[in-house]
């Protein structure tokens, strides 16, 4: 989900206390790539870890594989897994939000009392959107989950939310009883040029001014994407404030290494920028194409 | 333009023209020189019949009146005729140069000749504008030779003195009626080219906004750049246009000139000048982005030919002393004397 501006967007890293961030993702890469750093920042220092989830510590996003010791991070207390029927769910097995919302209650309160200095919160609430009534039940509660959370000194909270099963409008609703939405972080940032990849579409953002000095890492992660997905490869560059002749040239040759049939598209391009490329001809640069327009739809 | 964009769409690959006409099939470029409308038309009905016959792709850039006259007299075989007006079809050298080679090798490609008769607009050219047609005319013959293009240029006797002497030196062959005539004057087109730019540039002025490039990070001329546009009429999109070209004439002179590096910039009545200087020298002879590349081509000479199509003019002068880049930008309603105060060698 990009270009939606009147919302504040945090990379996963810069998340702060009092945050109560929600990931709308459309895939699971991206998932895990907001998801495991936000979770394992909090294990690698003296923050408390509460994961809302029904599975086992080793399969949950970024800490499959991961070297960290589960079983003596659960033991401490430092990972606290609950199930849903713990945190949220009635005896009959209906969502309560009264009780998520004791649920975070409790957990920062006895994190405070354990003398961890922040607690981290997390929960893929897709479930809930696709049972009946359980948009509106989560709504009702996103409220006092925000409660619990943003005046908060040492408390973050991510809530994650698989767009493709919710769809677009309900995830709309939800986003709107957010302050911020989560991002993964940016795969490079010197602060002239920032690259970070994207999901819907499948892709890189960059934001800033690509010049000869920045070529080689937008080429490195741009064949990463390219390595990691079939088929067309989307560049938002609502953001991009410049792009030298370098650059076209380097696009339009990663454009011609993509398989058969696949374009490289700039989405949301600039009118001046388009206007030199126009210049230079878009006949130049086989297979990179003009995308979506500048103020239009995301997805 | 058609738009089949098939491979080698822009492949240079001499098309097979047979069964039509006495003259050579090969690439032509002549000059009609005239006096009366109907010397120029002597000489136009005869090469634009000959190409309706031959199924060419037939074009005719002139003035209005001219357009009248031509259709008047072809009658019918008007039908097999484009007609482009003079004003528009020359508005830019190197964008014209650009897109006439893309069409005569679209028809190439397409075992088509591509014919134009051209009535160049140079009424309201200035000395250095004139020179920069002067100079598309010669790299002309370089850049259509394999297209098999036939190109016919009218130059009024009544244009200022000396370009219809020019175009004998930048034509192969003058038309006079059905008959082909050789230029004995005739220049190499590099050589041509070259001997255009022997003189050297009139010296950038004092007040000149002035940078020495030290910083490989050319963010930081971009800035200043446009910290000096910002205080000129010159538009948003001829700012990103100058950005671009500024970036990569910098970028040339730090990969293969020589150090010092300086840039300066400043007002002329109705242009934006920037200028880069280096203490290198450019051998090459084909190295000045004349001719366009193919595409993706690789960045060799990309960057270059792109410079010259986002400026309105590119003036380049290289020896022993070094190389100076002059990119030229109109500015709208910059008047002789700029009431702009400029700060002098500040960053």
């Amino acid at each position: 989900m990009e270009n939606i501006p009147w919302f504040d967007e945090r990379p996963v890293s810069e998340v702060r206390p009092g945050d109560h961030g929600l990931l709308g993702y459309v895939d699971a890469e991206e998932r895990d790539r907001v998801v495991g750093p936000f979770v394992r920042a909090g294990l690698a220092t003296e923050e408390k870890v509460v994961y809302i989830t029904d599975q086992p510590a080793e399969s949950l996003p970024g800490l499959e594989r991961c070297s960290l010791d589960l079983a003596r991070l659960k033991s401490s207390r430092q990972l606290r897994l609950l199930s849903r029927r713990e945190a949220c769910l009635s005896r009959a097995g209906a969502f309560e939000p009264a009780k998520l919302a004791d649920t975070l209650d409790r957990e920062r309160e006895s994190a405070f009392g354990e003398g961890y200095r922040a607690v981290r919160v997390t929960m893929d609430s897709t479930w809930l959107l696709t049972e009946p009534g359980g948009a509106e039940a989560m709504l009702s509660c996103e409220d006092r989950v925000d409660r619990a959370i943003s005046p908060s000194t040492m408390a973050m909270g991510v809530c994650q939310v698989d767009v493709r099963r919710c769809g677009t409008a309900q995830f709309g609703a939800l986003r709107d009883s957010h302050e911020v939405l989560m991002r993964v972080d940016a795969e490079f940032d010197d602060g002239i040029l920032t690259i970070r990849r994207i999901y819907g579409p499948f892709g890189l953002k960059l934001r800033g001014e690509l010049d000869a000095s920045r070529h080689s890492h937008v080429s490195e992660h741009l064949l990463r994407a390219m390595a990691s997905r079939r088929g067309d490869i989307h560049l938002d560059v609502a953001e991009l404030d410049f792009i030298d002749i370098g650059g076209l040239n380097l696009l339009a040759q990663h454009a011609a290494e993509l398989p058969r049939g696949g374009a490289l598209y700039l989405d949301h391009l600039r009118p001046d920028v388009e206007n030199v490329i126009t210049m230079v001809g878009w006949n130049r640069l086989p297979r990179l194409r003009p995308g979506a327009r500048t103020g239009g739809a995301a997805r | 333009m058609e738009g089949k964009a098939a491979p080698g769409a822009f492949g240079r690959r001499r098309p097979t023209l047979t069964g039509w006409g006495t003259v050579s099939q090969a690439f032509s470029h002549r000059v009609l020189p005239y006096d009366r409308a109907d010397d120029l038309l002597d000489g136009a009905l005869p090469f634009l019949r000959e190409g309706i016959e031959g199924g060419d792709r037939v074009l005719a850039v002139t003035t209005l009146a001219m357009h009248m006259l031509l259709r008047d007299k072809l009658g019918a075989d008007a039908a097999g005729v484009e007609f482009f007006d003079s004003d528009r079809w020359y508005a830019h050298p190197a964008r014209h140069l650009a897109d006439t080679l893309a069409l005569a090798e679209t028809a190439a490609w397409q075992k088509r000749r591509l014919r134009v008769l051209g009535e160049p607009a140079w009424a309201r050219r200035g000395p250095a504008e004139r020179s920069e047609w002067q100079r598309i005319e010669a790299i002309t013959n370089a850049a259509f030779a394999d297209t098999g293009a036939a190109l016919l240029c009218a130059y009024s006797r009544t244009l200022p003195a000396g370009v219809v002497a020019a175009s004998r030196q930048t034509h192969p062959e003058t038309t006079r009626g059905r008959a082909t005539l050789p230029n004995p004057g005739y220049q190499d087109p590099w050589l041509y080219n070259a001997r255009l730019d022997s003189g050297p540039l009139p010296p950038a002025p004092d007040d000149a906004f002035d940078l020495p490039i030290d910083v490989p990070d050319l963010y930081w001329i971009r800035v200043y750049v446009t910290d000096f546009a910002r205080r000129t009429p010159l538009p948003e999109d001829d700012l990103q246009r100058l950005l671009v070209a500024v970036t990569e004439v910098v970028t040339n002179a730090l990969r293969h000139g020589r150090p010092p590096i300086a840039l300066r910039l400043w007002l002329e009545p109705g242009e934006l000048v920037c200028e880069v200087t280096d203490r290198g020298h450019w051998t090459e002879r084909t190295g000045f982005g004349l001719i366009p590349p193919k595409p993706a081509g690789g960045a060799g000479r990309f960057g270059l030919w792109a410079v010259r199509l986002l400026c309105s003019l590119v003036q380049i002068r290289t020896g022993r002393d070094g190389t100076t880049v002059r990119l030229r930008l109109q500015v709208p309603g910059v008047p002789a004397v700029p009431p702009i105060n400029l700060p002098v060698n500040s960053v």
